[in-house]
Formats: structure tokens, C-alpha cells, sequence
């Protein structure tokens, strides 16, 4: 398998577990109970790309190794830890729940969550803004990923022209701008846009003058 | 009989059921019933002599298991009647077998994983393949590496970020 190497860039075509076929490595790796993958997640970057892919959660379907954790969103938000999320399962020390990391920026309510590959995604939402005492309307998408325990923004939305723009908030080649404009004809409401941050985007605002 | 051939040249006489626990084998014997002789070109007679281990135990195990439930259901209700040898050996857990059949050296494993693989022995496939993962279980990152020796791809402002995105990742 030498000419890979030689071929390509050598990122790309590590192996995950050298001397064994990917095929075989990705199976041992899917059979690693999921408490333990937030540190398998970190050994290298290919083992990381691979458990955060699509490839990873079917793998352990068809092996029959998919493990069900429940999360509660808790806590008193006056209290010392705020509102937070909790997770219980089994594999977890002794039943008891274990705290998730804080979502990136501040407290929101009103968001909306969804399940997606493994990964939780909490959209928009609004904040309290307690000086002024108002509402703001967030426009953030946070991931948190399960089986890293890991928690990011995902992506941001941005208004331009009339039109919807969903900007990524973590630098992935080939991604494009995503666009939704209302006013298209039936069907063609979503398209690319050439339109992007120059690195991750933390947060976007347009401005009329 | 069947005589399977090693890559490094090693005959093995088999009973037909013993190498039958290979998918490859069976296929082949299914297309080839006269078929005597078999090469198995990627596995070499160190590794062959260890999976034929693993297919004979388990299908004498079997082969026990359903002679002693004919047994049972011959003489009647009375399991007393079964010998007391076949009945204890019978009831030791093969489970326990494959732990000890597994606990091996790193690089036997790896060559188990691929002869199992080659062979297509699911049994011995998935003992393999969670014996890997229940090596990967339970050690630290650099552990890990050090076991599989996979480079740490990652610059220490990267790890240090990802220590701090998991507070309970590294117990």
C-alpha cells in the first residue's frame, strides 16, 4: 500500500491502525463502549474524523453496539451551575448523572433541539439580556456531540437581500454557503452562495446604511 | 479429511467440520464436494494451527451440546442419566475458553484478526476484533498510541483544547 503514501498526502491516508485493514480497524473501533470515546476520540486526527463521521454510528448499528444515554436539561438558574445538561446511562459511573460542558455563549431559552448522527443540535433560541432588561433573538446553532463530549457551534445564520444565508462555524473544505430565499420559485428556494467568513464564522450581522 | 495447506507449506488433517466453521471453506467444499486438499495462501502454519484450535473446540463443543440434549431426550426427563464428565464440561462456558484462547501477544492478535478476516470465521472474528477494542478500553490517549503505534497527528495547542472541551474524558 506505498504508493499511497507516496501518491497523496500523507493526512489523508494515514491509517487508523497501522499494519491492519481500515475495514477491521473501524470495526475494533466501533466495539470501544461509547463512556470511553471521548478519549479514543483524541489519539489522532484520523481516529477523531472517523468517530465524528456518519460511517462510525452505522458501523456500530450494524454490530448491534449503539448504547442509549438519556440527557436532561436542569438545574436552578439561580443556582451556582445555572442551567446546564446532564447525562445518564449506563456505562457512566455507578448511574449516577454526569454534567455536560456549558454551551458555548450565554443562557438561552426558547431553543429548539434535534438529534442528528450522534450529535445534538440546539437552534436559535433567545438570550436574556439582564441590563437592559430585553430579549435578544439568538441566531447560533450549537452542537454538542455525544459521543466526544464535546460542545461547539455548529453553524450561524445571516440575513442579506431577503435571503436566509447558513454560514459554517468550523472551517471545512468544500463547504459552501448555504442560501434560502423565500421569494424563489417552488423548488429552487435553496441554493450555494460564493458568499462566505474568511475563517469560522462566531457570529454574523448585516447592516443597512 | 480435509488437508488444509499453510502458506508456509504445513499440511493440517481436518475433519470436514472443523474447517467447515470458514465460510471460504464451506463455500468451496459446497461447489467442490470431492475437494481434498486446500492452500490457504495468507495464513501461516503458527496462525493456521491456533484457528483450527478455536474451530475444533467449537465444534465439539457444539457437537457435545447436542449429543447430551439427545441424550436427555432419549432417556427421558431424568438429566441424571447424562454423564457427569459431558454434563460439567459441557455446562463450562465456552465464553470462558475464548477468554483464555484469546489472551495472546499483540501481533498474534493482529495475524488472528486477519486470518479470522481472510477465513471468514465470524466467531472468531468478533472475539478478535473486541479483544482489540478491549485493549483500546480504558487506557489514556497516549497509552493508546504507544500500544498501536499511531502517531500523535495533533499539535499541543489542538490536544490542549481537546482536554479542555472534555472535563470527563480523561479519567
Amino acid at each position: 500500500m506505498c504508493f499511497r503514501k507516496l501518491s497523496f498526502g500523507q493526512e489523508k491516508y494515514d491509517p487508523l491502525i497501522p499494519d491492519l485493514p481500515e475495514e477491521i480497524a473501524k470495526l475494533c473501533i466501533a466495539l470501544v463502549p461509547r463512556s470511553y470515546l471521548p478519549t479514543v476520540g483524541a489519539v489522532s486526527k484520523v481516529w477523531r474524523k472517523y468517530i465524528r463521521s456518519k460511517e462510525f454510528m452505522a458501523v456500530r448499528r450494524e454490530v448491534g453496539r449503539v448504547e442509549e444515554w438519556i440527557y436532561f436539561l436542569t438545574g436552578n438558574p439561580k443556582g451556582k451551575e445555572g442551567i446546564h445538561w446532564e447525562v445518564s446511562g449506563s456505562g457512566l459511573s455507578g448511574g449516577k448523572t454526569k454534567m455536560l460542558p456549558p454551551m458555548p455563549g450565554q443562557v438561552r431559552g426558547g431553543f429548539g433541539v434535534i438529534v442528528v448522527d450522534g450529535k445534538l443540535l440546539v437552534l436559535a433560541g433567545y438570550t436574556l439580556d439582564e441590563e437592559r432588561e430585553c430579549f435578544a433573538v439568538s441566531d447560533e446553532v450549537y452542537e454538542y456531540d455525544s459521543l466526544l463530549n464535546r460542545s461547539s457551534v455548529c453553524f450561524c445564520f445571516g440575513m442579506l437581500e431577503g435571503k436566509l444565508l447558513l454560514f459554517s462555524s468550523e472551517e471545512q473544505p468544500g463547504y459552501r454557503t448555504l442560501v434560502y430565499n423565500p421569494d424563489a420559485p417552488a423548488g429552487s428556494e435553496w441554493m450555494t452562495s460564493a458568499i462566505r467568513p474568511p475563517g469560522v464564522c462566531l457570529n454574523c450581522i448585516t447592516i443597512e446604511a | 479429511m480435509i488437508t488444509l495447506t499453510s502458506s508456509d507449506g504445513v499440511q493440517f488433517d481436518v475433519r470436514e467440520a472443523v474447517a467447515k466453521e470458514s465460510q471460504i471453506i464451506r463455500d468451496m467444499i459446497q461447489d467442490d464436494c470431492v475437494i481434498t486438499n486446500i492452500p490457504l495462501a495468507n495464513v501461516n502454519h503458527k496462525i493456521l494451527s491456533i484457528v483450527l484450535e478455536y474451530c475444533q473446540m467449537h465444534v465439539d463443543k457444539t457437537e457435545m451440546e447436542v449429543n447430551a440434549s439427545k441424550h436427555q431426550t432419549t432417556t427421558g426427563e431424568g438429566s441424571s442419566s447424562v454423564p457427569v464428565a459431558l454434563k460439567v464440561s459441557s455446562n463450562k462456558n465456552l465464553n470462558d475458553w475464548d477468554k483464555e484462547f484469546i489472551n495472546v501477544d499483540l501481533d498474534t492478535l493482529y495475524d488472528l484478526i486477519l486470518a479470522a478476516n481472510y477465513l471468514n470465521i465470524s466467531g472468531l472474528l468478533n472475539l478478535t476484533t473486541q479483544a482489540a477494542a478491549d485493549i483500546i478500553k480504558g487506557k489514556t490517549t497516549e497509552e493508546i498510541r504507544a500500544t498501536f503505534n499511531i502517531k500523535n497527528d495533533f499539535t499541543p495547542e489542538e490536544e490542549a483544547a481537546i482536554r479542555k472541551e472534555n472535563p470527563w474524558a480523561f479519567e
